[in-house]
C-alpha cells in the first residue's frame, strides 16, 4: 500500500470538511496529519451562540481505531459539558471546575473523568 | 449517564496500576469520598503493555498446530482435557489468534477466506457476498468515508486468493494494517446488520437495558471488544457463512458443547461450516480430520 491508512483517511476527511462543512465548523490549520485546528462558533439559540471556541486535535497513525486526543486552545474558556446540553439555561461551572483546573494534565486522555449527575 | 470512555473487558481482571492522580489540597471529606480511577492515558498504557506483551507471544494469526498443543495447555484441568481428548475424535488441529480482543473476528475472517481458498466453487459468492455488504452498510446508517478504507483492503485480499496460497493469506493476515482492516470491516458489517434487523435482536439487550444502537456502538464496532451469540449470529447471517464454535468449559464429562450457528436452517448440512474453538474469553480456529 503506498500510503497509510491513517493518512490516507485524513487526506478524506479533510476534504470533505472542506467542502461540506458543518454549520459554525472551519478548518484553521491542517497542514500536517499530527495535528489540526478547528475553529467551532456557538450555534444560533443556544447559550454559546456566536462565541469562537477553537480546538486542536491530535492524530496517532493508529487513527481511526484510536481516537485522536482533543484540547481547547487559547483563549479558551472551560465549559461544563452538563451546560452545553441544549436543556440547559445558564452557563455553569463545575463544582469542582478549580480543583480541576489546578491540577489538570496536559491531555485530557490524563483525565479521569468523574460523573456528577447520573441522570443524564 | 454521560459516558465517558469505553473501558475494555479484557483488562480489569489484572491488577491495574495504582492511580497518581490525587489532590492534595482536598478536604477529609472529598479524601474519603475519592474512588482511585485509572485516567485514560493509564489503561491505554496499560491496555498497550498487555497487547505489546500479547504480540511478543504470538502473531495476530499463527501456523496450524497440533491439537495436542491444547491437551499440554490443559494438562493441570481434569474437565477441559477430558473434552480436548473427546475432540481428538474429530478434530487434529488448531490455528491461534492473538487475544486482542478481536479473536472472534479474526478467527472468522481466516477462516473463511481459507475456505474460499481450498474450496474455488464457492470463491465466486463469497466476492459477491462481501461486495453486497457496502449496501447494507449504507443502509445501516454508516458513511462511505468512514468504511471504505477498510472495505477496500478487506475486498482485495479476498479477490486476490485465487492468485494466492496458504503462505501469502497467513502473512497477510498477520500484517496490522491488514488483518485490523478486515476486522474492522467485519465490525461494521455484524454492527450494521444488527441496526437493520434491531426488532429481532433488541428483545435480547432488555437486560442489560441498552439498544442496539448503544450496543453496536460499544460491544461491536468498538475495536478489541470481545464478541458473544449477538455477534456471531449477526455476522454469520451477513455474510451466509455458517460457523460452529466448540466451547471448552469446566462443566463435567467429556461432552464439547457446540453451538451452531447457520444462516437459515434449510441449508443446513448442505455444506460445511467453519469451526471455532472457544475456552472462556477466547477463540481459536480448528480443523476436522480430513
Amino acid at each position: 500500500m503506498a500510503k497509510p491508512l491513517f493518512t490516507r483517511r485524513l487526506t478524506k476527511e479533510l476534504k470533505d470538511l472542506s467542502l461540506n462543512p458543518p454549520e459554525g465548523v472551519t478548518v484553521e490549520d491542517a497542514s500536517t496529519f499530527k495535528s489540526w485546528v478547528i475553529l467551532i462558533v456557538g450555534a444560533p439559540g443556544t447559550l454559546y451562540e456566536g462565541e469562537h471556541f477553537k480546538l486542536e486535535f491530535h492524530f496517532t497513525p493508529s487513527y481511526p481505531l484510536e481516537s485522536p486526543e482533543v484540547l481547547f486552545i487559547k483563549p479558551y474558556i472551560p465549559i461544563h459539558i452538563q451546560s452545553m446540553l441544549s436543556s440547559c439555561t445558564k452557563k455553569e461551572l463545575p463544582p469542582d471546575n478549580d480543583l480541576y483546573v489546578r491540577n489538570a494534565k496536559s491531555s485530557p486522555k490524563k483525565t479521569s473523568w468523574a460523573f456528577h449527575d447520573d441522570t443524564v | 449517564m454521560l459516558k465517558g470512555f469505553l473501558r475494555h473487558k479484557s483488562i480489569q481482571p489484572l491488577t491495574p496500576p495504582s492511580p497518581t492522580l490525587r489532590a492534595s489540597n482536598m478536604t477529609s471529606q472529598e479524601q474519603n469520598d475519592w474512588q482511585p480511577e485509572l485516567t485514560d492515558e493509564q489503561i491505554l498504557a496499560f491496555e498497550q503493555k498487555i497487547k505489546d506483551e500479547e504480540a511478543e507471544k504470538i502473531p495476530l494469526v499463527c501456523q496450524k498446530e497440533s491439537i495436542d498443543a491444547l491437551e499440554k495447555e490443559f494438562q493441570d484441568n481434569k474437565p477441559f482435557l477430558e473434552k480436548v481428548q473427546k475432540l481428538k475424535e474429530t478434530n487434529d488441529e488448531l490455528r491461534k489468534c492473538r487475544g486482542d480482543g478481536n479473536c472472534f473476528f479474526r478467527a472468522f475472517a481466516f477462516a473463511w477466506f481459507e475456505s474460499l481458498m481450498r474450496n474455488p466453487h464457492i470463491f465466486k459468492a463469497g466476492v459477491e457476498k462481501l461486495k453486497s455488504t457496502t449496501e447494507l452498510l449504507l443502509s445501516g446508517g454508516f458513511q462511505e468515508l468512514a468504511f471504505e478504507d477498510f472495505y477496500d483492503v478487506t475486498l482485495n485480499q479476498l479477490e486476490q486468493i485465487p492468485d494466492s496460497d496458504p503462505d501469502l493469506l497467513l502473512v497477510n493476515f498477520q500484517t496490522e494494517e491488514i488483518s485490523n482492516s478486515i476486522v474492522m470491516h467485519l465490525r461494521f458489517v455484524t454492527s450494521a446488520y444488527l441496526k437493520i434487523h434491531s426488532a429481532e435482536y433488541e428483545p435480547f439487550l432488555i437486560v442489560e437495558s441498552i439498544s442496539i444502537d448503544q450496543f453496536c456502538a460499544q460491544e461491536v464496532e468498538a475495536f478489541g471488544r470481545e464478541s458473544d451469540h449477538l455477534q456471531i449470529t449477526a455476522l454469520t447471517k451477513a455474510l451466509d457463512v455458517p460457523v460452529e464454535v466448540l466451547y471448552l468449559d469446566g462443566s463435567s464429562g467429556d461432552h464439547v458443547a457446540v453451538h451452531e450457528f447457520w444462516p437459515d436452517e434449510a441449508s443446513k448440512g448442505s455444506r460445511k461450516a467453519l469451526q471455532l474453538i472457544y475456552r472462556p474469553g477466547h477463540y481459536d480456529i480448528l480443523y476436522r480430520k480430513e
